[in-house]
């Protein structure tokens, strides 16, 4: 009897290590050869991943408008997957370390582009310069916006949206008062000490208190207006800069000189952030062009029609009325290579990110306005927006689209993006330090940190 | 019966114990060559288990050692061997000298207030004529099961200086509120109070335990010996909930240097580094700027933290004595 149980035993054990060995090895998928693609008879599936909801219903629409653009492509079976933002580029690394569902194509936010570009790094997504540049529609499309995704000299992508600063303006506010739209920022100073008075902001800036979520926009967008911004097209710290003191300082002011500004620590995605703007207390606000669509009119619904965009004060007269920040765009992942359906991701790219169909349909269903100059000269971008009083928004476009500053992107981006809130606008607000020196901090911390890889 | 078990397994492990023996020694014969004694039975059959915690648990910590030696930021990127310097950087980084100070802070503050409370409500609790005990015990306990997200955000609705539940209120009767989260001197002690009304709880319950693990003999004795409120529960509650408050302030103390949601949902570690701990460092290290070296170097540095003050706390408190006794 005792035998018996002996020998179950010892099989049991047997069978469990090569058991638990399959469990644990899954099923890995076998390395798809590299197939040479055709550029003909193009059919086949395609995985994409984004963190947007929307975009999920933009990029459906986009297929059946595909596969009759281009005669070469024969069928194409899209499936776009949902993903929060920072679970989706853990999931790119994990996929790309395991060997197993990458996708096709994925939807980088302009502040996470840079992490895939560090060095030492393999690149995860496919350098599309040559794709670019013999693209029919290249002379199309506003070049500034490939700035944030090019790396060493290549272009990986093209931005799907303008991301140009306005000034969005109360007009009931700026009627009542007798206020005039500021052309130079020392225009908006005064206009802000005469709405002071009626115990109005001016404007709501970030306080920089949380890091992580704080806005950090509002200080950047002056930076890069005034060209003081923290990178160089080769990747170097330029932050300690004069211009950017400039803006640093014109940052300190509104708030504890001059007191036009209100701050808030919350992000525009938290409600906290529309308290005081609901309330009616703050007259202006100035962001990128995707802040009205993508988040004004969802959090302030009470006050459509109510607000108006302007070109952005100037540094000085004659000076840029305009600037950049935030931002979206589609890649190409190295995957669709080696699976052999670059051809078909490239032809689904081409249409969504650089045809005038592909940015009007953006338009109509996102609401953005997308880098390509056809498509904004269109009549549909000149339709008036609603939640902006029928303003003809695209109309505004013309005037600044040579003017958009190159938003220079980094692999050190998550660094300084924290360092924006923790070593500029905190400390500069909250603890005396002077502009100069808390830039001297952020850059000698950035400088660590890259000396780091 | 603590003795027979103790017995009983000694005889089991030791099958040729001299003169003690009670269970038979089983003759299995020789099989590929030696003997399958019974007392290595147990471990077989533990065998998967102990596969699986190698390999989920034990491999990690290993790894994520190793880990700390080279610079790694994450995909297909090569590992590249520094040996200390990711140590050495860490200890010279301002972040993280923050995020140390900061969790010691948390740790201190967090334990100082909470077991005193959390004994207070036990006792309360534990008042014989109390009615509702098993209300008051669920009101106690209830935060704890809530999402900690969720109560991040009830939080924020509650703090927020402008449109706040508490700003408001202030307003009313014509007050500032001020702007907790924003203070860098008061950041921390908001944080820690969130986490005592979320825990407290708990503990409050492992109390109640060991208060009603006492014999209600040992009181009356005292009672009949004369002994006052005061003196019962100095000389005879206190210490009969010794085991409770070792194993409490271990568990406490674990969870609290491993602190990392409520900095992480309400301040980033904001204003500045004022909340910055070692667990949000080693996720924004890692997870935000993959730099994994980085990180799995503040995680081998809150595993020496955690296993220091633990042991010192059990020497101390004379925990291994009273085991081997």
């Amino acid at each position: 009897m005792y035998q018996w149980k002996r020998v179950v035993l010892v099989l049991f054990i047997i069978l469990l290590i090569p058991g638990v060995s399959l469990f644990a090895a899954g099923d890995k998928e076998e390395a798809a050869p590299v197939q040479v693609e055709e550029e003909s008879g193009l059919s086949g599936k395609l995985t994409l991943w984004t963190f947007v909801p929307p975009f999920q219903t933009y990029y459906e629409k986009s297929v059946p408008m595909i596969v009759e653009k281009y005669p070469e492509v024969e069928g194409l079976d899209l499936e776009v997957v949902v993903i929060g933002i920072e679970e989706l580029y853990d999931k790119v690394n994990a996929s790309y370390l395991s060997g197993k569902g990458m996708p096709d194509l994925v939807d980088v936010e302009i502040q996470h582009a840079g992490r895939f570009f560090k060095p030492n790094q393999p690149v995860v997504f496919a350098d599309l310069t040559e794709k670019f540049e013999n693209s029919a529609y290249y002379d199309d499309i506003v070049l500034a916006r490939t700035a944030p995704y090019t790396f060493d000299g290549k272009i990986y992508a093209i931005d799907c949206d303008m991301s140009a600063t306005f000034l969005f303006y109360r007009k009931d506010i700026f009627d009542k008062y007798g206020i005039a739209v500021p052309e130079t920022w020392d225009e908006f100073i005064e206009a802000g000490l005469r709405l002071k008075k009626e115990g109005i902001y001016m404007v709501q800036l970030s306080s920089g208190q949380n890091p992580q979520v704080s806005q950090k926009h509002e200080l950047v967008q002056l930076m890069r207006q005034n060209d003081g911004y923290i990178f160089d097209e080769n990747g170097n710290v330029v932050v300690d800069s004069a211009k950017a003191e400039e803006a640093l300082q014109l940052y300190h002011d509104m708030v504890n000189v001059h007191g036009i500004a209100t701050t808030t620590y919350a992000s525009t995605t938290d409600p906290t952030f529309y308290a005081e703007i609901a309330k009616g207390n703050v007259a202006t606000i100035y962001y990128p062009n995707w802040f009205v669509s993508f988040q004004m009119a969802g959090s302030l619904p009470d006050q459509a029609g109510l607000w108006r965009a302007a070109n952005l004060p100037a540094f000085r007269e004659g000076g840029r009325r305009t600037s950049t920040t935030g931002g979206t765009s589609l890649m190409i992942t190295n995957a669709a290579k080696d699976r052999g359906t670059f051809e078909l991701a490239w032809r689904f790219y081409e249409f969504n990110m650089m045809t005038k169909e592909g940015g009007l349909l953006h338009n109509s269903v996102i609401g953005w306005f997308p880098p390509i100059k056809s498509a904004l000269k269109d009549p549909q971008m000149l339709q008036p927006v609603e939640y902006l009083g029928g303003q003809k928004f695209g109309e505004l476009f013309f005037d600044i689209m040579d003017e958009i500053p190159q938003a220079y992107n980094s692999p050190y981006m998550t660094d300084a993006y924290i360092d924006v809130c923790k070593e500029l606008i905190y400390p500069v607000l909250y603890e005396n330090v002077a502009p100069k020196d808390a830039l001297s901090n952020m850059a000698e911390h950035l400088e660590k940190m890259m000396a780091m890889d | 019966m603590p003795g027979i078990v103790r017995y009983r397994f000694r005889a089991y492990a030791r099958p040729r114990l001299r003169g003690r023996v009670m269970t038979k020694r089983i003759k299995t014969g020789k099989r590929f060559g030696r003997s399958l004694y019974p007392g290595r039975t147990p471990f077989l059959f533990l065998a998967p288990f102990l596969l699986v915690y190698a390999v989920l648990w034990l491999w990690p910590i290993v790894f994520s050692l190793f880990l700390s030696l080279n610079r790694w930021s994450g995909g297909g990127a090569p590992l590249r061997f520094v040996g200390l310097k990711n140590y050495i950087f860490l200890f010279g980084d301002k972040d993280f000298q923050a995020s140390l100070l900061n969790t010691l802070y948390f740790c201190g503050g967090f334990l100082a207030v909470m077991l005193p409370l959390a004994l207070f409500l036990a006792l309360l609790l534990n008042i014989a004529f109390l009615r509702l005990k098993g209300f008051f015990r669920s009101v106690f306990f209830s935060p704890m099961v809530m999402s900690k997200v969720v109560v991040a955000m009830i939080f924020f609705l509650i703090l927020d200086d402008r449109g706040g539940l508490l700003a408001f209120m202030f307003d009313k009767v014509g007050l500032v509120f001020p702007n907790l989260l924003a203070s860098k001197r008061l950041v921390m002690p908001t944080i820690i109070s969130l986490s005592l009304w979320r825990t407290t709880g708990v503990y409050m319950l492992f109390f109640l335990a060991g208060l009603q693990g006492i014999s209600p003999e040992i009181y009356e004795a005292a009672r009949m010996d004369g002994a006052n409120n005061l003196q019962t529960f100095l000389y005879i509650t206190l210490p009969q909930l010794r085991n409770a408050a070792i194993f409490i302030v271990t568990i406490a103390l674990i969870n609290s240097i491993n602190i990392f949601d409520s900095p992480y949902l309400l301040t980033g570690g904001g204003p500045g580094n004022a909340s910055m701990t070692l667990a949000l460092n080693l996720f924004r290290q890692s997870f935000t700027h993959y730099r994994f070296g980085i990180g799995a170097g503040v995680s081998a540095v809150l595993l020496v933290i955690i296993l220091i003050f633990t042991l010192f706390f059990l020497i101390i408190t004379g925990a291994f004595k009273m085991e081997e006794s």
